[in-house]
């Protein structure tokens, strides 16, 4: 069995949704010791691999929730995170094992599919100067570019009374309330804020006006608008509602030219694949650790499109391109700190 | 060495050890730019557009 391979069916059998990656962290480290890796697991539970200060390449071990049955289908791995990013990971460590005489660290981070906290720990005491995500990107993309992010509670809050009464309940209020949100952010295309509904919950389904009713909005952010400019754009809610940001990120873009994306392309061009260049809808890890690094990209294999989808899956060919990707790009980024 | 931005004409800087299929941006106009070799000489065409991709 090819070694990407096999780290991959580890990964991929400790099914780790956000909040409840201790399974995977285990194996993380019977992996690391496996091949040679240094490692360690720091306080909020991100496991540091290899060695090396100015290099590093980061995915996340945490997953959306929804366990798959992982399998191997001719030269396809099918399981939960096998594209969103178990796979990316996966590649990474390989590809850090490999390489010997190239100082490089891999950190698993955790929680990238909820609150960053992940991310967010490794910022304080971060030193590198060039850093690449592990997200899917095709195999032969290079992601330059992610959307910001806002998160925003709504609650509204009204007189219960009969459902034959005139008289808007919590949850007509709710409605009028993220239908203005909508309006502020159609989401009509990539430049354009948009607003997603991800959880809505009010009422008991009896014959009475609900008086309580909840909505989390996930919006988005383009380029050239910030997240606290989106915030001051946000409707006033009609009266008996509250709105809270719960998290508010800035949307990032780096030059193809800048280190990382060149040396990635670079990787990609000299195993005679064409690279093509990425703006992701979403938004990652990499919108966080950007204003602290030198240089920043995203790359990773697999089909963005499966991620969070019951269809993930990565074949062995993508997987390989990836550890040579990785390797290539990590040798080029460790030289630029000597000149 | 230079070559010129096939947008706007002006002069970009090419790193010494430049591989064809390389992207950069003009830092002139900020056209996206693939390089490309010609009769020994590297050169820049207007880069494939930029994607756009789901997700993470």
């Amino acid at each position: 069995m090819r070694k990407v391979e096999e780290v991959l069916l580890r990964l991929l059998k400790a099914y780790s949704p956000t909040g409840r990656e201790k399974q995977a962290e285990g194996e993380l480290l019977k992996i690391s010791r496996d091949l040679g890796l240094e490692a360690e697991v720091d306080e909020v539970g991100n496991v540091l691999m290899g060695r090396g200060e100015e290099v590093w390449l980061v995915g996340h071990y945490d997953t959306v929730p929804g366990k798959l049955p992982v399998a191997k289908e001719g030269e396809l791995l099918k399981g939960r995170g096998a594209v969103d990013a178990k796979g990316p990971l996966a590649a990474m460590i390989v590809a850090a094992a490999s390489l010997k005489d190239t100082p490089v660290k891999v950190a698993a981070l955790v929680a990238e599919e909820g609150d960053s906290r992940g991310a967010k720990h490794i910022l304080k005491n971060l030193e590198a100067s060039y850093v690449i995500i592990g997200e899917p990107t095709n195999t032969t993309g290079i992601a330059v570019a992610y959307r910001g992010s806002v998160k925003i509670l709504l609650e509204c809050r009204a007189e219960a009374s009969h459902s034959s009464s005139p008289g808007k309940s919590a949850v007509d209020k709710l409605i009028e309330a993220i239908l203005e949100i909508k309006k502020a952010a159609p989401g009509a295309s990539y430049s354009t804020p948009s607003a997603a509904v991800t959880l809505i919950r009010g009422g008991s389904g009896y014959s009475t006006l609900p008086k309580k009713a909840i909505a989390k909005i996930d919006l988005r952010i383009p380029l050239g608008t910030s997240s606290s400019e989106l915030i001051s754009k946000l409707p006033k809610p009609p009266e008996g509602c509250k709105l809270t940001v719960t998290s508010a990120i800035d949307p990032v873009s780096v030059p193809p030219s800048s280190p990382v994306p060149r040396a990635l392309a670079r990787a990609l061009l000299k195993q005679g694949i064409k690279p093509r260049l990425l703006r992701k809808y979403g938004t990652s890890d990499m919108n966080l650790i950007h204003p602290k690094v030198k240089s920043i990209a995203a790359y990773g294999p697999g089909e963005s499109r499966l991620a969070h989808t019951d269809k993930e899956k990565v074949s062995i060919k993508d997987l390989e391109t990836a550890v040579k990707t990785y390797m290539e790009a990590a040798k080029e980024l460790s030289k630029l700190k000597q000149t | 060495m230079k070559a010129f931005c096939p947008v706007c004409g002006g002069e970009v800087e090419l790193p010494e050890d430049v591989m064809p299929g390389e992207l950069l941006e003009c830092q002139s106009c900020g056209a996206t730019l693939e390089v490309y070799e010609q009769e020994s000489a590297f050169k820049l065409r207007e880069a494939e557009e930029i994607g756009e991709d789901w997700g993470e």
